[in-house]
């Protein structure tokens, strides 16, 4: 095995050089044409559109810097491309193709009206036929400006309306994929992990939806170029602001105002977003009418230059986040609460005169949470990690369509973890460890009806002693088109994580995941992704997937709740199995867009010989959401949720348990004695099923010189008392958020 | 566009009742026993209690008003190669007990901590035959870092009391305390103050505070507080003379570890706002619930300088 792994390098090259030189044979009568295409009014590259040679029925997806490439068209001629997205008219270019020479053509899409939004992509059919793509999902952002926001628009809680995503309630913006938990879940900013990706006590997302350009969501299955997490990859690229006017959008909500300040600079744009919360009068809501008095805001920048008399097709981008929480009641007999993340980096991207693509990076990601008991019985609580991160990244592309991507990441990290647990044991770690990964992975493309991704990811050194060093990730995933109308995909890989987190999966609302390397008392925690599903598009206008998957998750770390001294470990090692099936069906029709998805779906954990469900294991979840664009400026929604009960552990009994105050007291004279209740086998037991319908009403409109939109949500239309859990000592049923009308305005410049 | 908004409001309006599921978190009953026995190193009278659990129709657990306690069971101490044996006896309840009359307890008053980091052994035999089993390990001894505060005050606004444990993370519950006589010519009066560790303002009030128990080998002293302990002393009384003050102790009363587990699943919390389902229960009792533990106290002599002492109108009962 080790002798086949160390022998790939050499084949990689083997076959690098033969698909060059085919290259170089065949590229004599072709030619390439490379476009980039951005938003006529801001400039904004436009991610995930389309580019079609009708004459050739050839095409290309944009990426996320906007860019296409189509490879061996015949040369000498002169084609029409038609460049469409979703929301722009589409435009028709005509580019002259030269004998092996790559033609660069750059096109800006103008907007349209809301009306027309729902546009269908021009040759979507033909360009998509052999994507391998099965388990991604690209969340279009002018649909999260459609669907009923709630409180604030929010990728995160708009993710759990795809099947195979779940939440445990609505008082958490965490999710839970295919079985995993949510620290498997990998988010990505603009290429640099958040560590935590909250506000406001896990309620809502750090990432503010008007900073972000594109979003990439895999359920699993994810391609080598991503490492790191076991179940799935969020991957958000935020917007590089105005390159042609300055503009400003604010925005209030009944949590927040916010503000985005964009515009040119010489050679690129800027783009600087603000949030701060304003109110608690929503979070109370939240959490149960307690009061939670939470500041909290973020910050974000990015500056891009792209110089071509300095850089012909090059661009540099320079990157800052910014998060915020405070948790403060100014009593010092009560405890303080600080969470922060800071993100930094710098990204060169380039272009050259050949198919050839590459991208170096350098960033940092920290994160900070902490609890301060002050005079309070609150335990203390510190984590810090941060990291330094550089990667490069090469992709080229060759005259067949198939590509090959390589890359490598370097990865330094550095973990502080102190807490005390509540059995007065405490956990005192710092640990600084590195991790080098290379990746290859090649696409073949050339057959029409047939796409497949082989690669791998191979940890050079492991952050975890027991991880050892060459630890290979190989992963495929493929497309075969069986008729135009119905697609089979497949997917299957092996993923790595070295990173845990020490969170009590018994905590309904948890303040902060503290991120540790994982313990080299442990293995890194492996999960193997078996995918599998068929994609139907019988008609222009709908699409319907069927897709299952079984999921294997090894080593994991869970918290060790048999811990009493500090010298027992923080982590035992526990395993997980999951598996199910998904159904989705969209449907646009003139003005109105259907999807519905029913996921059945079984989630299992094991420790120390135990089976249980995991919290967030539900069978059966049905999401319906519509949207119906009434003209005028004015758009309407609707959402409705349904997810069969979460697992609970159940009451067996109560005793008296006895609070001991001061031992300089005659304890026994004056007993503090009160009911506690006894559970049973862990999560046995299932709360009723979940269900609520929100609505939504948007209308946009003009006044004097700027653009005003007004949203205004239900939540919870028909006051379904949804229970979020039930306090073990007195029965008391807390439920979730009931009836909530919550309205947004937003002003644009 | 009008209409179709009304649609909209009016199908909402079809879903206007609220809705609920009915939830019932009771699985099926299993008898347990609650074992309490926590062995004092400051005394040697012990107290023991033990009761059973138990399950009432719906979620409110004080509707059960029958007393769990259990009567006729045989407690047994080992420590080192003696036994001690636990009779039954009744201590008295607290006014606002759901339960009548006296509570049954257990109690033993020759018990005595010998050395340190012993193991004790418990075993309860119930009226049925059931046994319970607890195993703990007698504290181990702190020494006081004598470069800090042996006398008091200094020109600081703080004291320092630190103390050095040969075990790591277990709990400490200081107090920093002074003895003085009250002395009217007829009658003489001893009596303890405890002193806070410092004032702090709460909702616009200053409060004592005094230090909870925890892992922190630390005790922090404000002059400010003593010097308001000395005062309080003979508050109201404008006789100072009649204060005899002697020397102050630090006291520490060092939890062994299953006690320091038990104190912090019971006293302590994550925070005021996570909120965690299935709330840590801790127990060293075998076949049981509960707790079987001992601490120990150790103190250190302070001296209280003499002319801080008289500076307030009281005798010094120390020398100089």
């Amino acid at each position: 095995m080790n002798r086949f792994i160390l022998r790939l390098p050499f084949l990689a090259v083997l076959i690098i050089t033969l698909f060059f030189t085919q290259n170089n044979l065949r590229s004599q009568q072709f030619g390439k044409l490379r476009g980039f295409v951005s938003d006529s009014l801001s400039g904004e590259v436009l991610a995930f559109g389309n580019a079609y040679i009708e004459a050739l029925k050839i095409g290309a997806y944009t990426d996320e810097n906007g860019a296409f490439l189509i490879n061996k068209i015949p040369a000498g001629k002169n084609y029409s491309v038609i460049i469409s997205y979703v929301g722009y008219e589409s435009k028709t270019v005509n580019a002259l193709i030269s004998s092996n020479k790559i033609t660069v053509i750059k096109v800006a899409l103008n907007p349209v009206g809301f009306a027309m939004q729902q546009i269908e992509k021009i040759g979507k059919k033909i360009i998509g036929k052999n994507a391998t793509d099965i388990g991604l999902e690209r969340i279009d952002v002018r649909k999260l400006e459609i669907l009923p926001k709630g409180v604030e628009a929010d990728v995160f809680r708009s993710l759990q309306f795809l099947p195979g995503v779940r939440s445990t309630g609505d008082v958490s913006a965490r999710y839970y994929v295919r079985g995993g938990a949510s620290n498997q879940n990998l988010v990505l900013l603009n290429g640099i992990t958040v560590y935590n990706p909250f506000h406001a006590l896990g309620l809502f997302s750090i990432i503010d939806p008007d900073m972000i350009n594109s979003v990439e969501f895999y359920k699993g299955g994810f391609t080598s170029e991503y490492g790191g997490r076991l179940s799935s990859v969020l991957s958000i690229v935020s917007k590089d602001g105005n390159k042609n006017n300055f503009g400003l959008k604010a925005s209030s909500s009944f949590l927040s105002a916010k503000a985005l300040v964009e515009g040119p600079v010489p050679n690129g744009s800027f783009m600087i977003t603000a949030r701060k919360n304003y109110s608690n009068y929503v979070l109370k809501k939240f959490l149960n009418d307690k009061e939670a008095p939470v500041e909290f805001y973020d910050v974000s920048y990015k500056l891009n230059y792209a110089n071509p008399d300095m850089l012909k097709n090059g661009k540099f981008v320079f990157f800052g986040f910014l998060s915020s929480d405070m948790l403060d009641e100014k009593d010092p007999l009560r405890e303080e609460f600080k969470w922060q993340n800071n993100l930094i980096g710098f990204r060169w991207i380039q272009f050259y005169d050949t198919p050839l693509f590459t991208e170096v990076g350098i960033s940092t990601s920290g994160f900070l949470g902490e609890v301060k008991p002050n005079l309070s019985n609150a335990l203390e609580r510190y984590n810090k990690i941060s990291d330094l991160t550089m990667h490069t990244d090469a992709t080229y592309i060759f005259d067949s369509k198939d590509e090959l991507a390589v890359g490598a990441n370097f990865k330094l990290i550095n973990s502080e973890l102190y807490l005390e647990n509540q059995k007065g044991a405490v956990s005192d770690v710092s640990t600084s460890s590195g991790n080098f990964s290379l990746y290859a992975k090649y696409k073949f493309l050339r057959s029409e009806n047939f796409g497949i991704d082989v690669g791998s990811r191979i940890n050079l050194t492991g952050m975890n002693k027991q991880g050892g060093s060459f630890f290979p990730e190989p992963r495929i995933s493929f497309t075969y088109r069986v008729i135009p109308e119905i697609a089979l995909k497949g997917a299957w890989g092996i993923y790595q994580q070295e990173l845990a987190t020490i969170s009590d999966e018994n905590e309904v609302i948890s303040l902060f995941e503290p991120w540790v390397i994982t313990p080299d008392y442990l293995k890194p925690s492996r999960a193997i992704h078996y995918t599998g599903g068929l994609e139907f598009n019988f008609w222009g206008n709908t699409k319907f997937t069927i897709e299952g998957y079984y999921k294997v998750l090894q080593n994991l770390p869970i918290v060790n709740d048999k811990k009493v001294f500090s010298s027992d470990p923080d982590l035992v090692a526990g395993s997980g199995e999951s598996y199910g099936w998904e159904f989705l069906y969209n449907i646009n029709y003139n003005r109105i867009s259907f999807t519905s998805s029913y996921s059945l779906s079984w989630a299992f954990t094991e420790v120390d010989d135990w089976v249980y469900y995991p919290k967030y294991d539900s069978r059966n979840s049905v999401n319906l959401s519509l949207e119906y664009n009434l003209g005028g400026g004015w758009t309407a929604s609707a959402v409705w949720i349904y997810s069969s009960g979460l697992p609970f552990t159940q009451l067996i009994g109560f005793y008296d348990k006895t609070y001991f105050g001061s031992f300089y007291d005659e304890w026994y004279l004056s007993l503090d004695e009160r009911p506690f209740s006894i559970l049973g086998d862990k999560n046995v037991g299932r709360l009723p099923d979940y269900h609520r319908l929100d609505l939504g009403v948007s209308y946009k409109f003009a006044l004097f010189a700027a653009n005003f939109s007004v949203d205004a949500s239900i939540i919870n239309v028909y006051d379904r008392n949804n229970i979020f859990y039930f306090e073990r000592d007195t029965g008391e049923r807390v439920n979730m958020l009931p009836f909530l009308p919550t309205a947004t305005i937003k002003m644009e410049l | 566009m009008k209409k179709e908004i009304c649609v909209l409001i009016i199908a909402s309006g079809l879903f206007g009742l609220s809705c609920s599921d009915d939830l019932n978190p009771t699985g099926d009953f299993k008898e347990k026993y609650i074992l309490n026995l926590v062995m004092r190193g400051d005394t040697t009278l012990q107290y023991a209690t033990l009761s059973s659990n138990y399950s009432v129709g719906g979620f409110d657990p004080y509707e059960n008003t029958t007393d769990p306690a259990v009567s006729g069971a045989d407690i047994r101490v080992w420590q080192g190669d003696s036994v001690y044996v636990f009779e039954e006896t009744t201590v008295p309840r607290s006014a606002d007990s759901r339960y009548s009359g006296d509570k049954i307890a257990y109690k033993n008053n020759s018990f005595a901590l010998e050395r340190y980091g012993r193991p004790i052994e418990v075993e309860v035999v119930l009226p049925h035959g059931k046994k319970l089993k607890g195993y703990s390990k007698t504290p181990e001894p702190i020494e006081f870092d004598l470069q800090n505060a042996l006398s008091v005050p200094s020109e600081k606004d703080f004291f320092y009391f630190k103390w050095n444990t040969y075990e790591g993370q277990v709990y400490f519950e200081p107090r920093f305390i002074f003895n003085y006589v009250v002395s009217d010519g007829m009658n003489k009066e001893s009596k303890t103050k405890i002193v806070p560790s410092r004032y702090h303002e709460v909702d616009g009030n200053i409060e004592p505070y005094f230090p909870k128990p925890s892992n922190n080998p630390l005790f922090s002293l404000s002059k400010a507080a003593l010097d308001s302990a000395m005062i309080d002393i003979s508050r109201g009384n404008s006789q100072k003379q009649n204060y005899t003050i002697y020397n102050a102790y630090m006291e520490v009363l060092v939890y062994d570890k299953s006690l320091t587990s038990y104190y912090v699943s019971t006293n302590q919390a994550l925070d005021g706002f996570s909120v965690k389902v299935d709330a840590t229960d801790y127990t060293n009792i075998e076949g049981g619930l509960g707790v079987f533990a001992s601490y120990r106290k150790q103190s250190l002599k302070v001296k209280l300088l003499r002319n801080y002492i008289e500076s307030f109108g009281y005798k010094a009962g120390v020398p100089d």
